[in-house]
């Protein structure tokens, strides 16, 4: 990975409000979590639980509970009301904008993005493109007969709907954290199949 | 509704709106004139290039409209969501409530979208049982207030702080400092996420929808839309097929420009694609029509469907800036508002604002999507003028003109004028006495700005031949024994005689031979953006007819220069004998600084008097963002008189002149002329220079009505008061 696309993409990042990290190993990234998390929880996307099944111990190894929203609509959305902290997968990272793309077609992945108070997107570290143009690629090339729900994510929820004044942490997430990590792989998978199994 | 004209009067009754906006529009330029910047350096690509990029796209789709609904249908269908395409807004209507009903959803919550105001979605819910939720904060807010967005992006931009508190107060019966922002942005946070988590719809509208893969593409910052749309188990899209793209790279295309142009921001931080129904889900995507095939049926219409809603034609609107979008529009509010209103809610609702557009031309050099909105709003004022005889402002438009057209009627008209009103006569406007304006409709039409006077001679009488002032030759220029047709223009012809008379010296200076015909009258351009095509183009004829022989023709006015150039093409288009003679010669038909800048150049320091007295510069807004104007004038000042120029901020903001804004809407031409004045205030400047009489003569009236110790000239008085004397 070209230095220089990481630089890009972190200059990016951080004008959107969020912050990069960089970990070669999973256990870096549970450190992080393990310091972020106040409630003794962390919330954790059933795409990212059957990806990373490593990170998840090293999370518990840590002394925190593990929740994976499963299940029901009404338990789903239960077990993330709360969250203070969640962690989804990125697909990619694109440098010219700092956003990450996260594809979350089943309701226990999206709930994590949406409703957790900090978010934290763990993309590969070889999944860092340069333009948009990779981001439209990558939906064109998994979109086609499923149903699914891709966003491209960029820093925290905001508003500026009164009087101008920005304040971030609207609906979704105040704070976001990209950690690109060298350990994390998306293993080739049709965008919506999972969650329409589920 | 409320109708207009109350809608009009609240917006003026409401000090907030006006300050509200100046600091957002003022705010917004910066940060999108810094983001397209920064744009440009990155791609290579100027702005133009990159408009021009989109809107090709997005004509391409519509050009093969049918083929990419199709293909869109069968996508969004292989993922599993219903798409129904539905004519007219009843049925919309009676589709999104019927499933909500059949569903047994008591609650739904959504995400913007225009289409459902337009289609007016919310009350027909209501009247259904169903309680919608808007979501987004701003839409929030205006539904707890009862009132509609003033703004496309930021639709509650006309309330302030202390009055959100005091709804919020109201409504939620708890406390909030009007000064804690903070916290009526986590209040909404708390009240509206019990919503999301009991909803059973969700309705969205779409920011584009991408045939490629049958997504719908959804743009938000607080990230209510995509909970609006991903956690109940119905999701609800109206859209209009104009969000038709064909690719994913072609949304990304749209994304580039869309924030940037909307908020100032290089993307929003949600950017959903969504496809198909969640899991255990429903999707059902409304493609309501409500005029749009009627829109893309017809050519000088059609482009305005390549709007993204970005809101950037209303952040650089100076009338908006006064009235805000409540009577600036109708549900669509700001430029495109103008247009397409007549479509989606007829030619009525249509018709009201439009006297306060002032025709500056800023909209359409900020579209991101390249629509000719100046043409699309006189079109729309045109079929205003042949469909609606019968208005009022139809009338009374129909008479003046008339009038006015008329040249020995104006001619007449204009000398009584000038012999009742001799005595009011004060540098060139009527000192209105103080009495006089105290009377409150008086006082509301020139209380603020003093009328322009006219003259006992026109210019006309002033420069026939042998009354020529002799001018020494300064230079051989380009344009040295050439005959050069020296176009009067009306008002410089009868209010503002001295401006001529300038012109025909620098000409002279430059060594033409110039001629003045009293066939000539007046281009054409009042009556065409009164929407009276029939009598502009007459008018057009009789110009181009005067003009014959010329070798050149300069004018004072870049106002005639726009029209002729830009807008009489439209007017001969049935006419290609006249419209080949317009296009022989537009070449050659010049305002005075272009002709100075370019073949009459005169010797740099050749009008240098030694005053260094600094002036400052209001560039006629069309100046700009019609004829690409820049920085011609503050050279001409430094290189010929040598003098200073002080920067004006916002110099290219229209001054409140333009249109028919001033006579019809006095209140909106007089705040727009605050603004100006007030800049020009900022810059310590005790002169002030423009390019076309009818701005000069705008603010001279208002440097006088207010007392400021301002001299306002035409650049063609500066420059030829500082020619030698013979």
């Amino acid at each position: 990975m070209a230095d220089d696309l990481i630089a890009r993409l972190r200059s990016e990042v951080e004008r959107a409000s969020a912050a990069l990290l960089e970990e070669d190993h999973w256990d870096g990234v549970a450190d992080h979590l393990a310091q972020w998390a106040r409630r003794g929880s962390v919330v954790v996307a059933p795409v990212v639980a059957e990806r990373a099944p490593q990170l998840l111990e090293q999370v518990r190894d840590r002394g925190l509970a593990v929740v994976v929203p499963e299940g029901t609509d009404s338990e789903v959305m239960a077990a993330v009301a709360d969250a203070d902290i969640g962690v989804v997968a990125g697909e990619l990272a694109v440098a010219e904008s700092g956003s990450v793309l996260v594809a979350e077609h089943a309701l226990g992945d999206r709930v994590v993005s949406m409703l957790s108070r900090r978010l934290v997107v763990v993309v590969p570290r070889e999944a860092v493109a340069a333009a948009l143009e990779d981001a439209a690629a990558w939906l064109a090339a998994h979109a086609g007969g499923t149903a699914w729900f891709a966003s491209l994510m960029t820093g925290p929820s905001r508003t500026a709907d009164i009087e101008r004044s920005l304040t971030i942490g609207v609906q979704g997430p105040d704070e976001v954290d990209v950690v690109l990590c060298a350990a994390a792989s998306n293993a080739a998978r049709p965008l919506g199949a999972k969650g329409a199994q589920r | 509704m409320r109708p207009f004209q109350e809608r009009y009067a609240a917006a003026l009754a409401d000090e907030n709106v006006r300050t509200g906006l100046l600091a957002f529009q003022r705010g917004w330029r910066d940060t999108r004139d810094a983001q397209i910047a920064e744009l440009e350096q990155r791609t290579g690509a100027d702005f133009d290039a990159l408009r021009g990029d989109l809107a090709a796209r997005k004509d391409h789709v519509r050009a093969h409209w049918d083929h990419y609904l199709d293909a869109f249908t069968a996508a969004a269908e292989a993922a599993g969501a219903t798409v129904t395409r539905v004519t007219t807004a009843e049925e919309a209507n009676a589709y999104v409530t019927g499933l909500a009903r059949a569903r047994g959803s008591e609650l739904v919550v959504k995400g913007k979208s225009m289409v459902s105001e337009e289609i007016g979605l919310n009350d027909h819910l209501e009247a259904a049982g169903v309680t919608p939720v808007e979501t987004d904060l701003g839409e929030w807010i205006l539904q707890l207030a009862h009132e509609h967005p003033s703004h496309l992006v930021m639709p509650a931009i006309h309330k302030r702080a202390e009055q959100v508190a005091a709804l919020f107060e109201r409504v939620l019966g708890r406390e909030f400092p009007a000064d804690d922002i903070p916290r009526m942005v986590q209040v909404a946070r708390t009240e509206l996420r019990e919503r999301f988590l009991a909803a059973g719809v969700g309705l969205s509208g779409a920011n584009a929808l991408v045939a490629e893969g049958g997504s719908v593409m959804l743009v938000c910052n607080e990230g209510n839309n995509r909970m609006s749309v991903g956690l109940p188990p119905l999701h609800v899209v109206t859209a209009g097929a104009d969000k038709l793209v064909a690719t994913y790279a072609d949304a990304m295309a749209q994304v580039r420009l869309l924030a940037r142009s909307a908020t100032g921001q290089p993307i929003t931080v949600y950017t959903n694609f969504v496809t198909g129904p969640r899991p255990g889900g429903e999707m059902h995507i409304v493609l309501v029509d409500n005029g749009r095939s009627a829109m893309a049926a017809d050519p000088d219409i059609a482009p305005a469907l390549r709007c993204i809603r970005c809101g950037a034609c209303a952040n650089v609107c100076p009338p908006y800036q006064i009235v805000g979008g409540h009577a600036f529009g109708h549900v669509y509010t700001g430029a495109i508002g103008l247009v397409n209103t007549a479509w989606h809610h007829g030619l009525d609702a249509a018709a009201d604002p439009q006297a306060l557009c002032v025709s500056c031309g800023a909209c359409a050099a900020v579209c991101p999507t390249d629509i000719p909105l100046p043409a699309q709003i006189l079109e729309v004022r045109n079929r205003i003028m042949t469909q609606r005889p019968q208005r009022t402002d139809s009338r009374v438009r129909a008479v003046a003109l008339r009038a006015f057209a008329t040249p020995w009627l104006f001619a007449a008209g204009t000398r009584a004028v000038a012999t009742v009103t001799e005595p009011l006569r004060e540098d060139g406007v009527l000192a209105v006495p103080a009495r006089l304006r105290r009377h409150p409709e008086v006082g509301r039409r020139v209380g603020w700005r003093s009328p322009p006077a006219p003259a006992r001679r026109p210019a006309r009488d002033r420069l026939r031949p042998r009354r020529q002032p002799a001018v020494p030759r300064l230079a051989e220029t380009a344009v040295t024994g050439r005959r050069v047709l020296l176009f009067l223009q009306c008002i410089t012809d009868r209010f503002a005689p001295t401006v001529a008379e300038s012109t025909a010296r620098l000409l002279r200076a430059a060594g033409a031979h110039v001629i003045v015909r009293r066939t000539q009258h007046c281009c054409g351009l009042p009556a065409f953006d009164s929407g009276q095509w029939e009598t502009a183009t007459t008018m057009v004829r009789h110009t181009l007819a005067a003009m014959e022989g010329a070798d050149d023709v300069v004018t004072p006015a870049p106002s005639c220069v726009a029209m002729l150039a830009h807008e009489a093409p439209r007017l001969l288009r049935d006419d290609p004998d006249t419209a080949a003679g317009l296009q022989q010669l537009s070449g050659r038909i010049h305002d005075i600084v272009d002709y100075l800048t370019g073949p009459a150049r005169l010797p740099a320091g050749s009008l240098d008097t030694g005053d260094r007295t600094p002036v400052t510069i209001h560039r006629f807004c069309q100046s700009t963002n019609t004829l690409g104007r820049t920085g011609e004038m503050e050279a001409l000042v430094r290189d010929l008189a040598g003098a200073p120029v002080t920067a004006l901020p916002e110099a290219t903001v229209c001054c409140g002149f333009g249109g028919s804004t001033s006579i019809t809407n006095p209140e909106v031409a007089e705040g727009i002329l605050d603004r100006k004045l007030a800049n020009v205030d900022r810059t310590g400047a005790t002169t002030l220079l423009t390019d076309n009489p009818g701005c000069m003569l705008h603010l001279k009236g208002g440097a006088h009505a207010s007392d400021r110790a301002l001299t306002v000239q035409h650049i063609a008085d500066y420059l030829a008061d500082r020619l030698p004397a013979s």
